[in-house]
């Protein structure tokens, strides 16, 4: 039994473990189809098996009233034709002395009143001689009276009335070719002649005719037939008499003799047979009702396959509307779910799906607004990093070292007081070219023409401090003129050659400045023949942000390297080589991007921001 | 908007599926409970005498109602003429006939007519055929058997009568040779007598001669015949006609099974009489159309059965149900 629901529960278990793997819609549809399926299969069950067990019922109920039905009007008919034998036994027969009177009055009489159903009255002597008849009362010639069954029946058992099979009357002359089926009722009567009693038969023949009418009736309905035997099974009376006279059919009266009364199921002729049988009173016939099944449930079988195909339909439809009405629920949550799948690989330009019922459109809402609100959040910190960072790199950029302009002013101060006017004044452009470039304007993106200007003057306002004590070449490629850099790039290198490289060389000093194109991408070399540096130097040179040097401008070569990355992107940057006692090279790596409006536009849409 | 179409477009076609589905359905199932279009049969007989075809027409009739055909059943203006059953056959055809049952009044005559008539549409011979055309089928008792019984029947009798054969004269009525029916029991006749001894007398009336009747009281005048023997129905009764008024007793032999015929032998006017089941011969004729054969006989002639009865033996049970049928 434990193990039993264990394993229920482990079904069950795996069952729901599947569902969950599915969809909503999927799953509800299944569910709801399955429940319908399993509802109109259990309802079609139900109703089909009540309805052929309340068929079965009906049939033998109807066939139980049809056959008592006929059975009373043949009762009835019985009756009458066992009363005109009484009457004329007991009131004409035993009250007349047939030496004296004749009955052939009161036998007429009765006779007429009843010609419906008569075909004749007769009575008869012991020895088949004729006693009176009606309505014909010439006997054929040469006729044995005695022979014929009725007779023979009746002298077997004198209490009893006998009843006949049907045959045909074979007793009176008549010119027209016609001939009578009839019943015959016969009996032995007592015969007073002059006081002596005799023993005499009384015949009195039914038509046949009437018998086949109360059948004809009942037999004209489509469903069944009814027909009626003896009590040995000889058929009396059946609607297809002809046929089964002439062997074209056949019946199974023999068997059904042997049927006590009710109903009876049988095999016939390879058909399935429902036979009701009631037995008559006085003559021991049996009327037999004949249902045949399998026509029956052919009829009823077309129901059945109209019903099914009834159901199977509705299935369908049912199926049809679950699907819709999954998809109704499912599709808008699906729609939701696969809208925050996107949202989970990070696609921005999100619209997130609502839709459906107002739960789920309520949750579409929500999940919307703070999806919106996430980015609304994130933009806003982008924003403030990059103005942030923004103002950092300002504030970089405007740190001129005080040590330099304290010792540059120093120098035109010496410069003014040793008269030396003209160079002052060289040296005061100089500087304040090297301001005008180094704000130029708020840009951030300058030409390289500018950038090398600003080199230049740079170089002016050391050489008359350091008073020529290295020199100077500059090898710009014309070509990279016009082309953008970054401002304020170069000469943090220059001065980076001029701390480390030639501050201590004593006019052997060289500074090399070169500008080329390689590849599509620009490239400014600023080298120098001074002391080199070790390597450790040169790693932490680009990554260490606060090796600025004391005295110089206050733009660390860090500060460019990643200047020139975050506006060119990775790939462009410083190249450092140094060897010591060699030099050093800073290599600048930059895109060949020629200065216009878009970059001035790219520029400005960047300050925007 | 457009799933909604879509979603209306699918409910549309669904519906519309189910509709035509249950509609078919409904109709299907009326329609194989509807009774077809009644299968019209026209049945053409030899003869005038519509009562010489009682008992068959029962059989048909029967056969009707069982399968649902609609008969037409027609008699002649004339007891036996060529060109009459010839249009009557083409008029049924042209009456829109779906089957013909005949009973050929000429086997020789009608041959053509039968044989193109076969072509259009199904026939069923009863009784009497047409000679030598195939695969018609054809419904009889054994006529040539009917001859030999009788002919028997007049030995068995005659045996217990007579001393020698040859003191007995026996007239055979040659009427309606040319029916395929008649001369078949006429060989059969004559061969049961072959050995007999009898003497034999063929009685032929030459064409348009007087009445039958009349024709049998003249020559029964001539020559004093013992028995007389006719071997249809027609010249039967015209043999009980002529012999009712006669004034020496003479045994009569036939073959039929009409009303008269049964009566005259009840009357001992007839002594046997060979009798065949013609309420099988209809019934059968008409499921011809209807049930196929089950097994494939190569011969179309389906035998009925026949006896031979006379006054002792026509009331007993088994007889009489065929002799006497129950008109229902």
């Amino acid at each position: 039994m434990d193990a039993k629901i264990n394993s229920l529960h482990r079904t069950l278990h795996k069952v729901a473990k599947y569902f969950k793997k599915k969809s909503i819609q999927f799953t509800l549809s299944i569910s709801f189809s399955f429940v319908a399926l399993l509802g109109m299969v259990f309802m079609g069950a139900t109703i089909y098996s009540r309805s052929v067990s309340s068929m079965k019922e009906i049939i033998i109920q109807n066939n139980e009233q049809l056959i008592e039905q006929v059975n009373l009007n043949l009762y009835t008919y019985l009756r009458n034709m066992m009363r005109i034998s009484n009457t004329m036994y007991y009131s004409v027969i035993k009250r007349v002395d047939f030496s004296k009177d004749s009955i052939e009055k009161e036998m007429n009489l009765l006779y007429v009143i009843n010609r419906d159903m008569l075909v004749s009255i007769a009575l008869f002597r012991k020895n088949g001689s004729l006693v009176a008849a009606t309505p014909i009362e010439h006997l054929k010639s040469g006729l044995n009276v005695s022979d014929q069954n009725w007779f023979i029946e009746a002298n077997k058992e004198i209490e009893n009335l006998h009843f006949s099979t049907p045959h045909v009357q074979n007793l009176f002359h008549d010119s027209s070719y016609n001939y009578h089926w009839v019943i015959s009722l016969s009996r032995v009567v007592e015969l007073t002649s002059n006081g002596n009693i005799s023993r005499g038969i009384l015949l009195v023949d039914m038509n046949f005719s009437g018998i086949e009418q109360l059948f004809t009736k009942v037999n004209s309905s489509n469903s069944g037939y009814v027909y009626l035997i003896d009590s040995s099974g000889e058929i009396i009376y059946h609607p297809k008499q002809s046929l089964i006279n002439s062997s074209l059919l056949k019946e199974n009266n023999k068997i059904a003799a042997t049927y006590e009364d009710g109903t009876h199921e049988e095999v016939f002729e390879e058909e399935n047979r429902m036979v009701t049988i009631t037995t008559v009173g006085y003559t021991g016939w049996k009327i037999v009702s004949v249902t045949n099944t399998d026509d029956f449930f052919m009829s009823y079988n077309q129901t059945t396959f109209f019903t099914i195909i009834i159901v199977v339909l509705t299935i369908f439809l049912i199926i049809f509307a679950n699907q819709f009405v999954s998809y109704l629920i499912g599709n808008p949550i699906k729609k939701l779910d696969d809208s925050v799948k996107d949202l989970e690989f990070g696609k921005l330009d999100l619209n997130i799906y609502i839709g459906g019922s107002y739960e789920i459109q309520h949750l579409g809402k929500t999940i919307k607004s703070m999806v919106e609100q996430m980015h609304q959040l994130m933009d806003e910190i982008v924003i403030e990093q990059e103005k942030k960072r923004i103002s950092e790199f300002e504030a970089l950029q405007s740190q001129i070292n005080p040590h330099f302009l304290y010792n540059t002013l120093d120098s035109i101060v010496w410069m003014v007081e040793s008269e030396q006017y003209e160079a002052a004044t060289s040296m005061v452009t100089a500087l304040a070219n090297l301001f005008r470039i180094s704000l130029s304007k708020g840009k951030n993106i300058i030409t390289i023409r500018e950038e090398i200007e600003h080199a230049q003057n740079y170089l002016y306002i050391q050489k008359l401090r350091y008073k020529n004590r290295f020199e100077v070449t500059i090898d710009i490629d014309p070509e990279i003129y016009d082309c953008c850099t970054i401002k304020l790039i170069v000469q943090p290198l220059i001065e980076n050659a001029i701390y480390h490289g030639v501050e201590f060389m004593d006019g052997d000093g060289l500074i090399e400045i070169k500008g080329y194109v390689k590849n599509d991408d620009i490239y400014i070399e600023v080298s120098d023949n001074g002391l080199g540096m070790p390597e450790e130097t040169v790693k932490y040179l680009l990554t260490d942000n606060n090796r600025v040097h004391k005295k110089g401008s206050g733009i660390g070569l860090s500060n460019v390297h990643q200047r020139i990355q975050l506006y060119f992107g990775k790939k462009y940057g410083l190249e450092i080589e140094s060897e010591l006692d060699e030099g050093t090279t800073i290599r600048i790596h930059l895109p060949q991007v020629f200065y216009d409006t878009r970059t001035i536009k790219e520029d400005a849409t960047y300050e925007d921001k | 908007m457009k799933i909604n179409r879509r979603l209306v477009l699918a409910i549309l076609l669904f519906v519309t599926l189910f509709g035509t589905l249950y509609i078919s359905t409904y109709l299907y199932i009326t329609d194989s409970n509807k009774k077809e279009d009644p299968f019209n049969i026209s049945v053409i007989v030899y003869g005038s005498n519509s009562d010489r075809w009682a008992t068959l027409k029962q059989g048909i009739d029967q056969g009707a109602a069982d399968f649902g055909a609609q008969v037409n059943f027609v008699t002649m203006t004339m007891d036996n003429n060529v060109d009459e059953q010839r249009k009557l056959l083409e008029r049924e055809i042209l009456n829109g006939a779906d089957g013909i049952i005949m009973a050929a009044t000429d086997s020789y005559s009608m041959k053509n007519a039968v044989e193109d008539a076969a072509l259009t549409l199904p026939i069923v011979m009863v009784e009497t055929n047409v000679e030598g055309v195939e695969g018609i089928p054809y419904i009889s008792a054994d006529n040539y058997s009917m001859g030999l019984n009788i002919g028997r029947s007049v030995i068995l009798n005659c045996n217990q009568e007579a001393s020698t054969n040859t003191d007995i004269k026996i007239a055979l009525l040659m009427e309606n040779q040319r029916r395929s029916s008649v001369y078949e029991r006429y060989d059969g006749f004559m061969d049961s007598l072959k050995y007999s001894g009898f003497n034999i007398e063929l009685w032929q009336r030459e064409e348009d001669e007087q009445n039958l009747s009349l024709f049998i009281q003249d020559r029964m005048k001539e020559s004093n015949v013992d028995i007389l023997v006719a071997l249809d129905d027609t010249s039967l009764e015209a043999v009980i006609d002529a012999v009712e008024t006669n004034d020496y007793m003479i045994n009569v032999y036939g073959i039929g099974s009409t009303n008269k015929i049964i009566h005259y032998l009840d009357y001992g006017v007839l002594n046997s009489v060979v009798y065949q089941n013609e309420f099988n011969m209809g019934y059968l004729s008409i499921q011809k159309f209807f049930v196929k054969d089950e097994e494939k006989s190569n011969s179309p002639l389906t035998e009925i059965e026949f006896r031979t009865i006379n006054r002792d033996t026509m009331y007993l049970p088994k007889n009489q149900r065929l002799v006497f049928p129950i008109i229902q």
